[in-house]
């Protein structure tokens, strides 16, 4: 009996403490590794976050009062992806300029989660542009008082040629001076943009462009512009996004417009100045009102045009 | 030792045995999670503080940029065209749409103070009867929080001796960000 | 048996101590181990808290920016002056290079002492310098063709290593140059 009792001792011999030992241990261990997951995508997010901020604070310079172009680059340590992209809706006056970025990490792209927006920023870009450099440069919009600068992001590895361009866009051109714009001597890959209806090259966007205006064609959307500065976004944007900018670009217009009627109120009785401007101002406010796709630019342009000449023969009263 | 102080001591080895280790591990758990808790209070501390440094940084470049926008910059209305110079009629006209502009500059407040010449040594708000040589102070987004501004020139088209004349002011445009999360 | 478990007991003693002793002293062995953990985690703990307490705290001081020096300097050239010359009030950079040239105002004044005493008040308006102040001191200096017009604006004191100018403000005016230098000092 005693022997008996003694073979059968216990059937686990395993010390309590180490049961205890090994359940917390692997406890903690779970859990360190969940908190470092967790950690490892919140870091993640909030570098996406840093990156998109930081390009918008990066394009302030880029808006000034002055008409010429300026450029800047844009240098990541790491490969980048820029989305941008428009948002405007029914009560939103400015609309929003979304930013989102998304950087190579352990060979993945990660889906860009945060989105930076900003109301006073107009850019274009394909989407995404992807490098770890990228070309930004502006342009003033004026229409026919300034209304803002538009900015392209052009990512440094891809190469865009230009084919018959007109004079004074190959001035442009030659004022930007990029190194991945080209105007003959085009790289294969390159990304064809044909000035001219007639020409027998591969072209992956068409301008029809006369004395200033006419429209972009690009994957079948045609892109309604007046001036260089709407072009250039026809041609580094899609039509959804240039489309969702134009309208912005225009309600901003409205605005100014109105502000400017009413210095025109204060300025006439202060200064005794002509009211013959104010009329078109108001014609021009009625035109914007009924806005609706870049086919309605020309007619708008016509006003604009108008208004600029009156300013302009406005003397000691120019508005702007 | 007697055979029972030395039994009654093993039976209670196992139990200070489980003690130790329980403490031991309350011990590790605890410090694990200081470290934690240190490493995240950096974390979102570098983060704040580079939010910060980004809206500051953004204020910085927007005090200037503002002045250059077309809301608020002269343009060529007082001649060639101008930079850090302010259309002191037109802002006051922005004034009154400045509720379509609350969240437009991304700062929490703009104003801007006619520095000189100005005789008046209390604050007086702007209004459209008053200014600019009877106030020093337009309020165009009111806010607290840090102040970073800029020089800026205001210029008002003005009647003397019946002729319409250009005069500038000396002024500081200072935007307002929020600073802290 | 019991001379074994003395031994046994005894290995690690440099010292002899009765057995009780000896078994008092091993009963209470995981307390001091336990008492001695617990110290070293609350040390760290102190460590660690201050520490970050360090970290957190930001104190920036407030430093004067290059670009507002140069602010100052583009919007002080665009002030209008009460020198009236040919029908039109001068700014300040028409003034200096009527200054330059010795002219007077219609009102007969002299252009330089317009624009001595412009650029004194804007100055002091602007920038309070002082011991007790931010600004140490400030200097404005203006040349045109390389000849002082009027005497350097200055304020307050400058032996503060630490300062903040315009990068140098050139204008041309038919076939004069002039040079405006302001240099903040805190």
């Amino acid at each position: 009996m005693r022997k008996v009792v003694k073979n059968k001792k216990g059937d686990l011999d395993i010390p309590f403490g180490l049961i205890f030992a090994i359940l917390a241990g692997t406890a903690i261990l779970v859990f360190a590794i969940v908190a470092a997951t967790k950690l490892k995508n919140i870091e993640i997010t909030a570098q996406e976050g840093e990156t998109s901020k930081t390009i918008g604070v990066l394009m302030n310079p880029l808006e000034s009062s002055f008409e010429e172009l300026k450029k800047v680059v844009i240098i990541n340590s790491k490969r980048t992806r820029i989305y941008t992209s428009c948002e405007i809706k029914p009560n939103d006056i400015f609309g929003k300029q979304i930013i989102q970025t998304s950087q190579l990490t352990y060979g993945k792209w990660p889906e860009p989660e945060l989105e930076v927006k900003f109301e006073n920023k107009y850019m274009f870009s394909e989407s995404p542009a992807e490098a770890k450099k990228f070309y930004v440069f502006s342009e003033p919009f004026e229409f026919p008082f300034k209304v803002g600068d538009l900015i392209y992001i052009v990512s440094s590895e891809k190469h865009y040629c230009f084919l018959n361009t007109p004079n004074d866009v190959e001035e442009s051109l030659e004022f930007i001076n990029l190194s991945n714009f080209h105007t003959s001597e085009c790289p294969e890959e390159s990304t064809n943009i044909c000035f001219r209806t007639t020409t027998s090259q591969k072209c992956d966007i068409r301008v029809y462009y006369s004395e200033g205006s006419g429209y972009v064609l690009k994957e079948g959307e045609r892109m309604y512009f007046q001036g260089e500065a709407l072009m250039f976004a026809g041609i580094f944007s899609d039509s959804k996004t240039y489309e969702c900018q134009i309208k912005r670009l225009i309600n901003r217009t409205k605005i100014l417009n109105e502000i400017y009627l009413n210095k025109e109120s204060k300025m006439s009785q202060e200064l005794l100045c002509g009211a013959s401007i104010r009329g078109d101002l108001i014609v021009f406010d009625n035109f914007l009102d009924q806005y609706s796709t870049s086919q309605d630019l020309s007619a708008l342009k016509v006003l604009s045009d108008d208004l600029s000449i009156e300013n302009e023969y406005g003397g000691k009263c120019q508005l702007w | 030792m007697s055979i029972m102080v030395k039994r009654s001591l093993l039976k209670k080895s196992g139990q200070i045995k489980i003690n130790q280790m329980a403490f031991m591990l309350i011990g590790v758990t605890i410090f694990i999670a200081l470290v934690g808790m240190f490493a995240l209070n950096l974390r979102l501390s570098y983060l704040k503080q580079t939010a910060s440094e980004s809206e500051e940084q953004n204020a910085y470049l927007l005090a200037s940029k503002i002045a250059n926008s077309p809301e608020f910059s002269c343009g060529e209305a007082f001649g060639e065209k101008r930079s850090n110079c302010i259309d002191l009629d037109k802002v006051m006209m922005l004034k009154e749409k400045i509720k379509e502009y609350e969240s437009f500059w991304g700062v929490s407040g703009i104003e801007i103070r006619i520095l000189y010449p100005t005789s008046i040594r209390e604050e007086i708000e702007c209004n459209l009867n008053n200014y600019p040589a009877k106030c020093n102070l337009i309020t165009i987004l009111p806010s607290k929080g840090f102040d970073k501004g800029t020089f800026v020139a205001l210029c008002k088209k003005e009647l003397k001796e019946d002729e319409i004349v250009d005069v500038c002011r000396l002024g500081k445009i200072f935007i307002r960000y929020k600073g802290e999360y | 048996m019991k001379e074994n478990l003395i031994k046994k007991n005894k290995r690690a003693q440099d010292h002899k101590i009765s057995k009780r002793d000896f078994y008092l002293l091993s009963s209470k062995t995981g307390q001091d181990e336990m008492v001695g953990f617990g110290l070293i985690i609350i040390v760290m703990a102190v460590i660690i808290i201050a520490f970050v307490a360090v970290m957190v705290n930001n104190n920036k001081e407030n430093e004067i920016e290059n670009y507002e020096v140069n602010a100052f300097v583009q919007s002080t050239l665009q002030y209008t002056t009460i020198c009236k010359m040919n029908g039109v009030y001068l700014d300040v950079s028409d003034l200096i290079f009527e200054c330059g040239n010795n002219a007077k105002c219609e009102n007969q004044r002299e252009s330089c002492a317009v624009l001595k005493g412009t650029l004194e008040d804007i100055t002091s308006r602007s920038w309070t310098a002082g011991e007790e102040e931010y600004v140490k001191g400030y200097k404005f200096t203006i040349v045109v063709d390389s000849r002082e017009i009027i005497i350097p604006i200055i304020e307050g004191s400058f032996d503060s290593k630490n300062y903040r100018d315009n990068p140098i403000t050139e204008l041309t005016k038919k076939s004069s140059k002039a040079e405006i230098y302001f240099t903040v000092y805190y």
